[in-house]
This record gives structure tokens, C-alpha cells and sequence, in this order.
């Protein structure tokens, strides 16, 4: 199991659509923000490295977010 | 239960630096989850250190338990990531724990690798490389370097070829990536490497990014652009590039030039800032020469040289319209404004890269956008050390420590004392650079090589004539997996990486970093510096490095060479306690940043305000540059423009992130991308299979249309990621060079491409 604290830069029009959108993806934990404008902070939990990849892709390819970078990983949760 | 319990620990952990790295200050609530998280984690250690990627040098802090990497996170006190990492950190983990790790020396028997001891690799090594030496002279002997070495690493093979075997032909992989950067920074100002720091870009108040795609490579630092502008939302960014990516979601403006006419492109900007007299008179006449690229010129002369090359007239080369070209001069030209220009492969990996890097230098000094907050050209580096362990320690076949040059006889006898060799044996001619001295592997000329950190049997481009050089060479390769280039090897050396030794790395902003050892490598791997320290033993030159007892003894031998150059770096203690040290670092609580300008450079005194000390009158140089395009154009037979690129999740070769068994998905993941209109004539959609041809060779893979990326009509780009050995995108790309900088020109070749 991983678990990572990612913060999530989003078009700040595109805000909350994005945390609607993330919030229903299985493995987001919690979606937070924006914490300052264009920002979000959400947390993930994935059984493994290909289900964490798949999550980050859906999340890159959901509309208004510009980046998803991580903050902290815990590789063995 | 306890698990759960844990888990929420972990989960409030993670939250708690998301909102932190995020720029969020927590809630009383936040906080005692945050108190909470931090018992989940006792028992882990958290080393200091810096990511093993890009060249961005993210500082990373890396929790170990039980000798173990437990887990990863961005270092909130580092500038110049402030607690954020990219996506590739999440395969930091698995990549050192591998199955096929290497993990002890093997020696070539026939046509398989075999399990050795230590004594009887490294006496094979040396007893060969003797043997080489005896019989065709030390310039028979070779080693190509890495900017993912750490300095130390660098640093001493330099000395054991160049002071102690007698040869220039120390190469390493930045000559791959950034030569024409060096070139071009030298040319122009004197000195190496960027004038500015990460600190403009939060100053900035426009981008101007060409031939680079910083949301794919660079990501923190475009994560720190579009930061900015969010915050700042007159703060804009100009993207220059044949192919649409994602940094074009956020762009204000676009300008997707036909492939290999940047250079026509350059020129009319900065004709438009001459013709509507946005030129910074001043500065000009007081801190710039200009130059044909052999003799001097003046002013009237560059201005008369540059007339003809007009916005219409670039229109019709580049396809970008004269008055968008007008607009971004008046951009430079607004003094009220500071402006950052960035670039990276797109331009270096050309054989006019040398040309084209002047060129961007040539607008900021026109203009005046120079050695102030928020104004300046700055090359992205592609390796995270590639400035610290290559540029800087000289390991390059005609630099010297501290960008000194092995031409220069003052400068080999600096170098002689501090290593304790005799002068005379260092060469004053430049050895071969890198795509001559992995030809001399095929004509014989170099017989034997050790190549360290880096896969050239995958990275070099039109690999197959070079792969078989390698394999006529006896060849020496220290990695932690096998890869396109042990399988080519006579000797594989398992190395320690990345939290597994210690040592220094220098990023794209002149920051000096520590990485500190976490954990001990598996089974026999050694790092590279206890490698180099046996075979120099074992050469017959022991007693030249017996001093070396550790990486610190090391580093302030390379430091005390630099002291005094303008490249003065920090010293170790100060650089094992602090997030880096940018230089020149005369004082010892002193961070380099803006190069030039008085005061925040020690080398310009108050009453020169700005003085480019690289040059003997003080005086940047603006280069009248002819119109280049590429080295090979489209044609009948090979219709199709042809570059190569990379995607966020993977590295470089997937040396390390290919070793994540879940990323390595279908053959798909690594594909060529065509433009829409392209692929409906070929009939051609996603996934279907490609035959790309050049006049090297041929290569099939998936197609990709649309996603992250898109050419433009009438061009591809394939990921340089597959490490397949029929579909090595190398196969296909050109090895002409830049003649100034020796840098192969990877981004654009002429194929043509088939349905298969």
C-alpha cells in the first residue's frame, strides 16, 4: 500500500469542477482547497506502483488540472 | 485495528505536508494530526538529500527503518522545490529494490556475463587497461561520465585519465544535452552557466520558453511558473515550439514554428526590438561588443546585418506571424518588465545549438532584460548533476577543474600541483568528444572504455553503428541494472546509488547540494568513488590518491581549485548542514545569485555596477548569426519532420523507473506521436503499429494520436523511453554535431513513416 499527500494546481475557474471530479476517483482519500487560489491538496491510498500510475494519469487527464505533485509517500503503508 | 490506526496516521502524514508544501499553514485540528502522524513515523530516520532525476535538484528527504527506504518526502526547507516533488518520486522506492539489481561483478566469458569476485574484476581492468596503454598509448583508453555521478566521482576519474594515464578522452553525457548551453554561455559572457537563479522565476513577469517542455521535464519549476501566474495574473508565458504540449494549456501565447527555423525566428525578434527602437542604448554601449562569430564588429554593422531579416520575412520561414514576432520584441523590449527566457534539448540538441543559444542571449542584450531581478536567459540542465559533476568539475575531453581548459598551460599547471601529477604529462590538445570518441570504438582507435552511471547503448543516436563499436572495445561499465550497454560490456561493476553513498551534485542554478547515505547497497555493490580509488591503486597510481579517505577529502581538494575562479564553491560542512549553496560562495554565509551585477556578485565592484568579467573588456558579445536550418531536411523520399521527447513518469534510459514491474505496461506506452491530420492520410490510429524510417535505420512502434502531446502537421515525435533493442528510438536519429559544441543533433531528422 502507498499513501501520498499530492497538492493539485488546477485553472482557478476549474476549481471546484476538479474537486468534484477527483473526490468520485477510488483511491482519493481526501481532496482539500483550493487552499490558495489554482491550488488543492488531496491524499491517495494505492494497493500498488500501476494502480498509483493509473490514478495520477486520470487525474492529469481531468479538466482544469495543471499539475499533481507529491509532498510525502509512504512507500509500505 | 492497529492497522487501521496506522493508516490514518499515514493519511493525516501525508495531508499535513500537502497543505504545507501548498503554501497552507494547518488548523488547530491539522495540527494534531500532524502530532499524531509524527509518532506514526517514529523509528524512521530522515536523511537529507536531493532527487536522483532531473536536473531541477529538488531537495527530498528520504525516511529509512530497519535499513530500508520507508518513504519520501519533499523537502519543505529547500528553495528550490519548497517541499514538492514530482510524480517520478513515487518510483523512487522500488527502483532500488529491483530483482535484477546488480549485485556483483560479472566478467565476460563467451557470450555470457559471469559472476566474479571484486579482485578478479578490478585486476582484469587494470591489467587490461595497462596492457592498452603499453601497446597503443593512453589516448587508446576512454571514459564517458554522467551528470547523475556525484562530484566526487567525476572529480577523480578526471585525474586518474587526465593527470595520471595521460589522456584527454573524458567525456560524459552532458555533451548529450547541454554542450551547446556551455558553448553558448562561454561565447557570449566568458564564463559557463547561467547568469540568473530559480529566484527569477518568481519575479518574472513574462516566460518566454523555447524548445523546452517544462511541464514534462522540468515539472517543479513549471509548477512554480504556474504558481506565480495564478497568483499573478498578468504574469504570462510565451511557448516556442513545433509540437502543442501541456504547457500550452496555461500559455498566453502560442507560436509553433515549422521545425528547425528558431533560428529565423530569433533574428526577427530581435531585428523588431532594433526597428522599433526598444534597444537599451545604454547598456549596450556600455556593456556589449559585437562579433561576426570571427571578427569584431560594430553596432551599425550588426544592425545592417540583421535589416533584411524582418518579421514578414521570418513569417515566411517559421509560419509564425510577423506580428505576433513584433509583439514579444515590444515584451523584450519594456523595461518595466522582467522577462525569463528558457530553453532546453530543443535548442541544445541541434547542430546550430551553439548559434541558437547565442541567439536568446542576443535578445536579453539588446534589450537590456539582463543582471537584474526577473530578467534573464537561463538553459535548463536535463541530469541532476550535470552542471555540479560535469560542467564544473571539468570532466568534459577539453575542460579542467572549475571551467578551466586543458588548451591552457597555466591552467594544467594549477591542476598538476593540486592533483600532485607532473605537468608534462597532462596533454595540451582536447581529447575527442563524445561522437568521435564512440567512433574511434568502431575504427579500433579507442580500444579500451569505462563508462560510469550512464547507458550509452541506448542514449547515443544512430546507436547501431556505435553499438558495434562498443562491442569491438574492451569495455568496463559500472551500473545498478543491466542495460542496453552491460549487455554490450566485458566487465560489469554493481554500483551503490541514489541513498546508498554520499556525495555532492550541482543543479541548473549554480546550487551546491549534499546527498547523505541512508542505507547500506545490496550484496557486494560499491559506489563509484571506492571503484575508481581501486583501479587508480590497482593502475600502479596509489600513492596519488591515497589521500582520499573519504568523499569530504575529495570535495575540498575539487573546492580549493575553485576558489578565486568566480566558481567559487562551498565547503563541505557548510553544504552538509544547509538546502545547498548556490555560487560563487566567497563568504561563509554567503548564496550566490545574480552573476555579473553588483552587489550580489563578489567578482563586480560597486562602481562597474555591471561587468561580464569573462571576457578581457568586460563586454558581453551579441552575435550576428546567419539563418540555419536543420542538418538534414524533409525530401521527397523522407516527407516527415522527426524529433524525440519525453513523458513526467519516466526517466531518461528507464534504468531505474523501467524497474517499477507495474509501469512496465504494454509496448504502448512508449509511442510516437502524430499529428491527427497525418494519421487520418495514413490511415493510422492509436495504437496501431509505425514504421519510421531515416537514412540510419528503421524502428516500429505504437502510434499516438492526440493525449499530452501533438505535432505539428507534417512532424512526429517518438519517447526516447523504450529500451527495446529493435525499437531503440536512436536507431533513427541523427549524429551530425554542432562544430562548436560537439552536441548531436537528436531533435529533428528526416524519416518517413508507414502503416505497418
Amino acid at each position: 500500500m502507498i499513501v501520498a499527500g499530492l497538492v493539485i494546481d488546477v485553472v482557478p475557474e476549474c476549481a471546484q469542477a476538479a474537486i468534484l471530479a477527483l473526490q468520485e476517483r477510488p483511491g482519493v482519500a481526501q481532496v482539500e482547497g483550493p487552499v490558495t487560489p489554482g491550488r488543492l491538496v488531496a491524499v491517495i491510498e494505492a494497493g500498488d506502483n500501476r494502480t498509483l500510475d493509473e490514478l495520477v494519469q486520470e487525474m492529469l487527464a481531468t479538466k482544469g488540472v495543471v499539475s499533481v505533485n507529491p509532498a510525502y509517500i509512504h512507500f509500505d503503508a | 485495528m492497529l492497522e487501521m490506526k496506522r493508516r490514518e496516521f499515514l493519511t493525516a502524514a501525508a495531508l499535513t505536508a500537502a497543505l504545507a508544501a501548498a503554501g497552507c499553514s494547518t488548523t488547530d485540528k491539522k495540527s494534531e494530526r500532524a502530532a499524531e502522524a509524527k509518532k506514526a513515523l517514529e523509528g524512521a530516520t530522515w536523511f537529507k538529500t536531493v532527487c536522483r532525476y532531473c536536473g531541477v535538484g529538488c531537495g527530498v528527504l528520504a525516511g529509512v527503518k530497519e535499513g530500508k527506504l520507508v518513504g519520501v518526502k519533499g523537502d519543505p526547507e529547500n528553495p528550490v522545490n519548497k517541499g514538492l516533488l514530482c510524480v517520478k518520486a513515487f518510483y523512487l522506492h522500488k527502483y532500488l529494490y529491483g530483482q535484477d539489481r546488480l549485485t556483483t561483478p560479472l566478467i565476460r566469458k563467451g557470450d555470457k556475463l559471469e559472476p566474479a569476485t571484486w579482485d578478479e574484476a578490478l585486476d582484469l581492468v587494470a591489467n587490461t587497461f595497462k596492457k592498452i596503454i603499453a601497446e597503443s598509448g593512453p589516448d587508446a583508453l576512454a571514459f564517458y561520465g554522467s551528470g547523475q555521478t556525484v562530484a566526487e566521482e567525476s572529480y577523480l576519474a578526471n585525474k586518474l585519465y587526465k593527470g595520471c594515464i595521460g589522456t584527454n578522452n573524458v567525456e560524459g553525457n552532458p555533451r548529450t544535452c547541454m554542450a551547446s548551453a556551455v558553448a553558448g554561455y562561454i561565447q557570449t559572457f566568458g564564463k559557463d552557466e547561467p547568469l540568473g537563479t530559480y529566484d527569477d522565476l518568481d519575479k518574472a513577469d513574462t516566460y518566454f520558453v523555447i524548445g523546452a517542455n517544462m511541464a514534462e521535464c522540468h515539472p517543479i519549476l513549471f509548477t512554480r511558473m504556474t504558481d506565480r501566474m495564478a497568483a499573478n495574473p498578468n504574469v504570462k508565458l510565451i511557448v516556442a515550439d513545433p509540437r502543442r504540449h501541456r504547457m500550452h494549456d496555461v500559455a498566453h501565447m502560442s507560436m509553433p514554428f515549422k521545425p528547425g527555423t528558431d533560428s529565423a525566428l530569433l533574428n526577427a525578434i530581435a531585428n523588431a526590438i532594433i526597428a522599433e527602437n526598444l534597444v537599451d542604448a545604454a547598456f549596450v554601449s556600455k556593456h556589449c561588443s559585437f562579433s561576426d562569430g570571427t571578427n569584431a564588429i560594430s553596432y551599425e554593422d550588426f544592425k545592417k546585418f540583421i535589416e533584411p531579416m524582418t518579421p514578414e520575412w521570418a513569417e515566411k520561414i517559421t509560419g509564425i506571424p510577423a506580428s505576433q514576432i513584433r509583439e514579444v520584441a515590444r515584451i523584450y523590449g519594456d523595461k518595466s518588465k522582467g522577462i525569463v527566457s528558457m530553453w532546453t534539448m530543443g535548442i541544445n540538441q541541434r547542430t546550430n545549438g551553439t548559434a541558437l543559444n547565442t541567439q536568446i542571449h542576443n535578445l536579453h542584450l539588446l534589450s537590456g532584460q539582463i543582471c537584474r531581478p526577473g530578467s534573464t536567459p537561463f538553459s535548463l540542465t536535463g541530469q541532476p548533476s550535470a552542471c555540479g559533476s560535469v560542467r564544473e568539475v571539468g570532466a568534459l575531453s577539453h575542460m579542467l577543474p572549475a571551467h578551466r581548459m586543458v588548451a591552457n598551460q597555466a591552467h594544467r599547471e594549477q591542476v598538476a600541483k593540486v592533483w600532485g601529477v607532473d605537468p608534462k604529462n597532462m596533454k595540451p590538445a582536447n581529447g575527442l568528444p563524445m561522437m568521435k570518441m564512440f567512433d574511434a570504438t568502431v575504427t579500433g582507435a579507442v580500444k579500451g572504455m569505462l563508462v560510469m552511471c550512464t547507458n550509452p547503448g541506448h542514449s547515443l543516436p544512430n546507436v547501431n553503428k556505435y553499438r558495434e563499436g562498443m562491442k569491438k572495445t574492451f569495455l568496463v561499465v559500472t551500473e545498478i541494472y543491466p542495460n542496453r550497454t552491460t549487455e554490450l560490456a566485458d566487465v560489469v561493476l554493481p554500483a551503490a546509488t541514489w541513498i546508498e553513498k554520499e556525495g555532492i551534485y550541482g543543479n541548473a542554478e549554480r546550487r551546491t547540494q549534499h546527498l547523505a547515505k541512508g542505507v547500506e547497497p545490496p550484496g557486494q555493490a560499491r559506489a563509484d568513488v571506492w571503484i575508481l580509488l581501486e583501479l587508480a591503486k590497482r593502475m600502479g597510481y596509489g600513492p596519488l590518491f591515497e589521500k582520499y579517505k573519504t568523499n569530504k577529502d575529495i570535495w575540498e581538494e575539487y573546492r580549493s581549485l575553485s576558489l578565486g575562479t568566480g566558481m567559487d564553491l562551498a565547503p563541505w560542512d557548510r553544504l552538509v548542514k544547509e538546502r545547498g549553496v548556490r555560487w560563487p560562495a566567497t563568504k561563509d554565509d554567503m548564496q550566490g545569485s545574480i552573476r555579473f551585477a553588483y552587489p550580489t556578485d563578489p567578482y563586480v565592484k560597486q562602481e562597474e555596477g555591471i561587468k561580464f568579467y569573462g571576457k578581457p573588456d568586460g563586454r558581453a558579445v551579441i552575435y550576428a548569426r546567419k539563418y540555419q536550418g536543420a542538418n538534414e531536411e524533409v525530401s521527397a523520399e523522407y516527407p516527415v519532420w522527426f524529433s524525440t521527447g519525453r513523458v513526467l513518469e519516466h526517466w531518461h534510459t528507464i534504468t531505474m523507473t523501467g524497474r517499477v514491474p507495474e509501469l512496465r505496461r504494454a509496448q504502448s506506452d512508449f509511442y510516437c506521436e502524430l499529428n491527427r491530420d497525418d494519421a487520418a492520410k495514413l490511415g493510422v490510429k492509436t495504437g496501431d503499429k509505425i514504421k519510421i524510417t531515416s537514412k540510419r535505420g528503421s524502428i516500429v512502434v505504437p502510434a499516438r494520436v492526440g493525449g499530452r502531446g501533438e505535432p505539428q502537421p507534417g512532424m512526429a515525435m517518438c519517447l526516447m523511453h523504450d529500451d527495446a533493442v529493435e525499437r531503440l528510438v536512436n536507431i533513427v536519429t541523427n549524429d551530425a554535431v554542432d562544430p562548436i559544441s560537439a552536441q548531436p543533433e537528436y531533435k529533428i531528422a528526416a524519416v518517413k513513416i508507414e502503416k505497418v
